[in-house]
């Protein structure tokens, strides 16, 4: 598989910019709210989303379920600061949920095993 | 005994009521000189003192018990911002984690490839930029929530006005809430206690935070906050709120104490009715301006401390 390539969203500059140390091995993208991110979606393919929830503006949830509405085959993973509840899924396994503070090692399983998750379902032709 | 005439000297009884009426005055711990004579007039005299001295000890009980309810209302304030607090302190964790242990990583792999300094340097930066924002998040928390009596003190009203909203500045930015401060440019100096004012603004902000996501849920609102010297005696803060008002039945019982709007477990009612407590102890008022469907403004006037 070529490079993922991954999109980051979350209100804390820091925070993007270790995203993207943590998985310089990726094509990465970072941007700071929702609002934007959704634009950014309208013009480039992604392989998987890391969203926090809280933010200024529309929350990671509005995102997820906007990306379950036009993307159900988009993987997500859901960082947050509060109590890590797992998302309801159709497709379990693409949505994951990563308590802050994380390391580097479950970030990184997280997203690949969600990765993973979204290859398969695409290989046995499932939505 | 009825019928018996009993006549005291006037300089004696002018004497007694002169005690009594410094004791009224509030010296309750003066006592009333007792005569040899042990008569009539003394034993008036010898009640009085019991009874000035039950006072004083009753007063002092009674400080203490406001006293604490005054720092459980503290407490109870800063459960109610704990929520957005957790999540302030687990961003920067998360910056501080990641950065040591990339750091790490880069130092234990000097061999495969060198480090570099560099990262190095901007990655110490980031920590400890952290660092410092967990402990004035932390060191805020402390002094809020230390009981500590009355001081009084100079102080400036813009200062402490601008420290409440460091402690819910975080909250209103995630529900959406425009919080837009004008703040006069003048200095503005009160003689007072810091934390109990801060608690005061904070107890308005968290009471407008609440108003505007009753009436607009995640749409947020704004909330004005302006301070300003109104006249040579006094200064004035406005809180206002575009949230959704009160009724007339609400806006007479809100500095009651244990009234509440709010469902089981979502609010003491204390905090109205002790933050007038401390603006009044302050020698100044709080007064609120409301209309159902636009909005309250609370104003706060201070007496101004001129050195």
């Amino acid at each position: 598989m070529s490079r993922p390539r991954l999109l980051f969203v979350d209100d804390e500059p820091d925070i993007l910019e270790l995203l993207a140390l943590m998985f310089a091995d990726c094509e990465t993208r970072a941007t700071l709210n929702v609002e934007s991110a959704i634009g950014i979606l309208g013009e480039q393919c992604f392989d998987l989303i890391v969203s926090d929830i809280k933010m200024p503006g529309a929350s990671g949830l509005t995102l997820l379920d906007f990306i379950k509405t036009v993307w159900p085959a988009l993987p997500v993973v859901i960082i947050t600061g509060h109590y890590c509840a797992r998302p309801a899924a159709e497709n379990p396994g693409i949505y994951r949920c990563v308590r802050k503070p994380f390391t580097k090692q479950i970030i990184r399983d997280e997203v690949f095993a969600a990765l993973a998750a979204a290859t398969s379902a695409k290989a046995a032709g499932t939505r | 005994m009825s019928g018996d005439r009993i006549y005291f000297s006037k300089p004696r009884v002018d004497r007694l009521l002169y005690s009594i009426e410094r004791m009224a005055g509030g010296e309750l711990q003066h006592q009333i000189e007792i005569s040899p004579k042990r008569d009539e007039l003394d034993a008036v005299a010898h009640a009085v003192n019991v009874m000035a001295r039950e006072l004083l000890y009753r007063l002092s009980e009674l400080e203490k018990i406001q006293a604490s309810v005054v720092q459980s209302g503290k407490l109870a304030a800063l459960g109610e911002v704990s929520s957005g607090l957790a999540h302030e302190l687990n961003n920067p964790l998360t910056v501080i984690t990641g950065y040591v242990e990339h750091l790490r990583t880069m130092v234990q792999e000097r061999a495969r490839a060198p480090v570099d300094f560099e990262a190095l340097e901007t990655g110490f930066e980031k920590i400890g930029r952290n660092v410092d924002r967990m402990n004035a998040i932390i060191g805020h928390i402390m002094e809020f929530a230390r009981q500590s009596n009355l001081t009084r003190r100079p102080l400036l009203l813009n200062g402490v006005i601008e420290k409440s909203f460091i402690l819910i500045g975080e909250q209103l930015r995630l529900k959406n809430i425009q919080l837009k401060p004008q703040l006069s440019d003048a200095t503005l100096m009160a003689l007072g206690d810091g934390l109990r004012l801060e608690q005061v603004i904070l107890n308005l902000l968290t009471n407008a935070r609440d108003a505007i996501f009753e009436a607009h849920g995640d749409k947020g609102g704004k909330i004005d906050v302006r301070s300003r010297i109104l006249s040579d005696t006094q200064l004035e803060i406005e809180i206002e709120d575009n949230g959704n008002g009160m009724t007339p039945e609400v806006r007479e019982r809100i500095f009651n104490p244990f009234f509440t709007t709010k469902d089981v477990g979502q609010g003491t009612g204390l905090g109205l009715s002790i933050s007038l407590g401390i603006i009044q102890d302050h020698g100044g008022s709080i007064g609120c301006e409301t209309e159902r469907g636009k909005g309250s403004r609370f104003t706060i006037l201070l007496p101004r401390f001129l050195s």
